[in-house]
């Protein structure tokens, strides 16, 4: 079957598509032929070049990576590929679509089916049941319009423990590290916490799962040899496992593979064998979750986190010349204005600069966090009742704590402190 | 494998109406060019629309293909004259922009009003109506005929207004004023990121009088590649030779711009560096001219002078030398290292083959020692001098003093030696010089200095050895040939040696001595009928060679008949 997946990042460059290329793999074994097309502010294309490539394709299924963000030029291009290729069927999936309630179906005409289970099974199961004839039933893992229009949903096939059962993007030849500046590397799903402000324990579960090490390090060997050899993992919570993060690193030194790194580790992890590790390995960059620099505020999203280690840590990499990167929230439960300006402090007093992914970002509030379930419980308030049932408050709230003109404050204080003018990287 | 944009390459991003085609036409173009545009795209109207046929159009493609986001960039007058149009432009963007917010995207409709204050003009009304455009997310500018006074400069800059200047001397009306910005802001993007500044700027189409061009410059040019009534979609067709000159063009013209937009410093480094890219490119001339926006654009002191320097030194490239050495001077009072300053300046000398100036101004930079310039590369410059005025006890002194071993340095130590009558030493020289691995360029130099020595020195068979390297390591001149024929005469070699002062000969049929050296051979060879007219061209061109008139004596004496 011919099958087009699209990712679509509006307001910046183009970011390896990992997931959709995942899905792309699966589909590629079973013998379907899948265009993964990449579009993005840094590549443009016209809307009459895209109209062409649906015509000429004529795709039976169109599947589209849903943000909060990109929904609505989803939607736009969902139409196009309809409009060209009579009869395609249009399925979303990503973090917008894994939690989307149900009320936001009827507002989204365009769609035909709603992933909400892993996207390697439901991909397959979508192929197969479109291959099958009329859609009758609802595909597992999805809310599916039925062809008589009614929405139905239907469990998840539950999900393999090991990751490697899954075949590999960059080994499987899907992407190729040749087209990427930057490779994006996926190793592990999943997160035992219960950070309330974030998606991924509702999205992936509560264990982790993982990609064995020798199939993370093929795959950086592939990019290493065929790409720029820089690569990042997108991995909700890369340093789960200390022996494992040391047995990658000693991997790639093992294998001399001439990689640049950016990687995430959590502050107890930067011991001196660590800080060896890294550099052998070629990472040149680490990242710390911080959040904020505040105990009882972290307390309050389930952060289990010691501000002060985390200074320390980022003292020693940065002594040990390593660029280091603090990610932190504000407008969190609990913070007050003092607070959050307390954070922009510590994070200076670090010594690290406020660039990239180290300019504060307000929180968000997306479908699938707790926060966004009952925002509050939280102490949060949402400000718009005239939002799309599709789409989620974001940034549009005040807390107990903070009125919309505290947050401004805040944002502005954050943006005049930024040497890059507040431009983050990673979500 | 990934697609990134069905349909590569770029399609156009920016798409350029003049006035002085009907709107009628225009939007009908436009109805046929916007789909095929890049999603997010930018109209910009030189004319006043006056009956909003090209919003409409733009209206309709956003309806059709709600993924697009167009900026509409329209120049309106900044009267009242202009009103009725501005607020149709604002109050249709509003539309969009009230979806946007429902749905938490960017605006689609992006209204970027130009609003234009003609000649002798009082540019307050308009700047107030730029203000409340502003104010109603609009991203207004400023389009001024006349020099702006201080007052509209700092209200520009309050409200955030960017200033598009025009004056009598611009050709190609508001077009060329914001084709011009459209150049420089693709190059400026560039600054920091991968692609080259001298590449094409960012992809677009302009239609002016009735016909459509695949650039600006195209149209500067007068090459159109199709009529307004064209039905393909827009396709930019940058002809990427005309790159470099354009862009050097538009940065050196830049300076009133930038300064009345007050991005100095910018402009400054963006001159600065299209200039470096420039001489890289081969352009040293139009790199100096964009040196000297650099130098208008910097404040006097340090900046000015590093930017006088890169003048200077693209001047020099350009062999403008007056202007080089005037370039020096400013710098130089501006503050420039006194020793660079002095260094450069000899090299101007050296490029007017001044050497006994030159060697004034080296001697002055080693004195007061040159920060970037290290003082051994000075003694080796001071050396080069002397051994072109032929001064080699001079040059060997120079190159005496030099610290640690350097190819080029016993390489110039031996064409001393060898010069002033020592090739047994000179020669030591050289092959010390190969022993240090000379840089490949200099490599036949070496060569064929050895061979030289090794003729001084009579041993002509290792002579042929050495000048045979020579010749294929750099392009053969008189000097190789001339030797060459001397080396194979002294071996007996008549045939091959004939050849080679023939092949002197090709190079300058008026070297008398290589006529002579040929009807030597000749005359060997007994071709004596050759040999005669080869000593006869010898003499014609200088009498003096007195083995060509004794040959002639020889031949003359001879009795006739076959050779012996
Ligand atoms: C890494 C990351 C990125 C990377 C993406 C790398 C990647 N391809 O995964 C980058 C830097 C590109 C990125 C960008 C953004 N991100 Co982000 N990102 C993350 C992060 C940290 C991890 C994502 C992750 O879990 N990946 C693991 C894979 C396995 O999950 P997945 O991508 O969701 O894909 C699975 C399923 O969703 C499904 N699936 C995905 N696509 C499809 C498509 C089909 C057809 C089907 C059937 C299934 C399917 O299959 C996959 C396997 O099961 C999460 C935070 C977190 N802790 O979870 C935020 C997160 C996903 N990002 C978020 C946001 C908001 C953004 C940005 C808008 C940020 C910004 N400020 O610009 C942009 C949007 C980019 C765009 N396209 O417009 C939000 C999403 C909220 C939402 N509902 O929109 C999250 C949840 C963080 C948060 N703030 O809460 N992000
Ligand atoms: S924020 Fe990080 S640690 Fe917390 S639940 Fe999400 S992935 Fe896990
Ligand atoms: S010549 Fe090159 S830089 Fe100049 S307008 Fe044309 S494409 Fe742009």
């Amino acid at each position: 079957m011919r099958v087009v997946l699209v990712d679509l990042h509006p307001h910046s460059d183009p970011v390896t598509p990992i997931s959709l290329a995942n899905l792309a793999a699966v589909l590629g074994r079973l013998g379907h032929r899948v265009d993964l097309l990449s579009l993005s502010s840094g590549r443009p294309f016209s809307p009459a070049g895209l109209r062409r490539f649906f015509a000429e394709r004529r795709p039976r299924l169109v599947g589209f990576t849903a943000y909060q963000r990109n929904l609505y030029q989803i939607r736009a291009i969902a139409r196009m590929a309809r409009d060209e290729a009579p009869g395609c069927r249009v399925l979303i999936g990503g973090p917008q679509a894994t939690f989307l309630p149900p009320a936001a179906l009827a507002a989204l005409p365009e769609v035909d089916l709603v992933a909400h289970g892993e996207g390697e099974l439901v991909i397959r199961a979508v192929v197969e049941a479109i291959e099958g004839g009329p859609l009758t039933t609802a595909v597992p893992g999805t809310s599916t319009r039925l062809d008589d229009g009614v929405w139905e949903r239907a469990a998840a096939p539950p999900a393999p423990d090991d990751l490697d059962a899954y075949p590999s993007p960059w080994l499987d030849g899907v992407l190729d590290p040749a087209d990427w500046d930057e490779a994006v590397m996926l190793g592990s799903r999943g997160c035992p916490h219960h950070c309330s402000f974030c998606v991924t324990p509702a999205a992936f579960g509560p264990a982790i799962r993982a990609h064995s090490v020798d199939r993370i390090l093929d795959e950086i060997e592939v990019v290493a040899r065929r790409g720029a050899g820089r690569l990042w993992f997108a991995d909700p919570n890369f340093s789960y496992d200390e022996q494992r993060v040391h047995a990658l690193l000693e991997g790639i030194a093992r294998r001399e593979l001439e990689v640049r790194m950016w990687i995430e580790t959590r502050a107890d992890m930067l011991t001196p064998e660590l800080l060896g590790l890294l550099a052998a390995a070629g990472v040149h960059t680490v990242a710390l979750g911080l959040e904020s620099a505040v105990p009882r505020v972290l307390e309050r999203s389930g952060k289990a986190i010691d501000p002060e280690s985390v200074g320390r840590a980022a003292r020693t990499a940065l002594a040990a010349g390593l660029d280091v990167e603090l990610f932190s929230l504000y407008g969190l439960p609990g913070e007050r204005l003092g607070d959050a300006l307390a954070t922009l402090d510590f994070v200076r007093s670090c010594g690290v600069a406020i660039r990239g992914n180290s300019n504060a970002q307000q929180l968000q509030l997306y479908f699938g966090s707790a926060m966004t379930r009952n925002p509050e419980a939280h102490g949060l308030r949402p400000l718009r009742d005239d939002l799309p049932p599709y789409l989620a408050p974001g940034d549009e709230f005040e807390t107990e704590w903070m009125s919309r003109r505290d947050l401004e404050e805040v944002r502005g204080a954050w943006r005049a402190a930024s040497v890059d003018g507040g431009r983050r990287i990673v979500s | 494998m990934t697609l990134f944009a069905p349909g590569e390459p770029a399609p156009v991003a920016w798409l350029y109406l003049d006035r002085d085609t009907p709107d009628r036409r225009l939007a009908e173009r436009l109805d046929l060019a916007l789909p095929g545009c890049a999603w997010s795209c930018h109209v910009v109207a030189t004319g006043g629309d006056r009956d909003g046929l090209l919003l409409g159009s733009v209206v309709r493609h956003l309806e059709r293909e709600p993924v697009a986001v167009v900026h509409f960039h329209q120049v309106v007058d900044g009267g009242l004259a202009g009103a009725p149009q501005l607020e149709r432009l604002l109050g249709t963007a509003e539309r969009f922009q009230t979806e946007a917010y429902r749905e938490r995207t960017g605006a689609r409709l992006v209204p970027l009003p130009i609003l234009e204050v003609a000649a002798g003009g009082d540019p307050r009304p308009t700047l107030a109506a730029a203000a409340a455009a502003a104010a109603r997310l609009a991203r207004p500018s400023l389009l001024l005929w006349d020099e702006p006074d201080q007052p509209t400069v700092a209200a520009a800059a309050a409200h955030g207004l960017r200033l598009y200047l025009g004056s009598p001397a611009t050709a190609g009306g508001v077009v060329e004023i914001l084709t011009d910005a459209h150049v420089f802001d693709s190059v400026l993007d560039r600054l920091e990121g991968p692609l080259p500044l001298l590449a094409p700027c960012r992809p677009h189409e302009l239609v002016a009088e009735g016909r459509v061009f695949g650039c600006a410059r195209q149209w500067r040019r007068g090459l159109s590649r199709a009529g307004v009534e064209d039905r393909s979609e827009p396709e930019w067709r940058p002809d990427e030779r005309l790159c470099a000159g354009c862009i050097a063009d538009t940065v050196a013209g830049s300076a009133r711009s930038v300064v009345a937009n007050r991005r100095p410093n910018e402009g400054r480094e963006l001159a600065l560096r299209t200039s470096a890219a420039l001489v890289d490119a081969g352009s040293p001339a139009a790199a100096a001219a964009v040196a000297r926006t650099a130098v208008e654009l910097s404040v006097a002191g340090p900046p000015r002078a590093d930017a006088l320097v890169q003048e200077a030194l693209c001047r020099l490239a350009a062999t403008q030398l007056p202007a080089a050495d005037q370039a020096l001077l400013e710098a130089a009072a501006q503050g420039a290292d006194p020793g660079l300053v002095a260094y450069h300046r000899a090299r101007v000398q050296v490029a007017w083959r001044d050497d006994i100036e030159a060697l004034d101004r080296f001697a002055e930079a080693l004195e007061l020692g040159a920060a970037v310039v290290a003082p051994d590369d000075l003694r080796l410059e001071m050396a080069l001098s002397h051994i072109r005025l032929e001064e080699w006890a001079e040059a060997r002194r120079h190159l005496a003093g030099i610290d640690g071993p350097s190819a080029a340095v016993a390489f110039n130590l031996g064409v001393c030696e060898v010069n002033d009558g020592h090739p047994e030493r000179a020669l030591g020289h050289l092959d010390r010089a190969l022993e240090l691995g000379p840089p490949a360029d200099d490599l036949g130099r070496v060569r064929f200095f050895r061979g030289f020595c090794l003729s001084r020195l009579e041993r002509w068979a290792e002579a042929l050895a050495d000048l045979g390297l020579a010749v294929g390591l750099e392009t053969p001149e008189l000097a190789h040939h001339n030797l060459i024929g001397v080396c194979l005469f002294k071996l007996g070699r008549h045939r091959e040696a004939a050849a080679s002062f023939e092949a002197a000969l090709a190079l300058d049929p008026g070297s008398a001595v290589d006529w002579a050296n040929l009807g030597l051979n000749l005359e060997r060879l007994g071709e004596t009928g050759r040999a005669t007219a080869s000593y006869r061209r010898a003499l014609a061109i200088d009498r003096s060679i007195g083995f060509a008139r004794d040959g002639l004596e020889r031949l003359a004496a001879r009795p006739s008949g076959p050779p012996p």
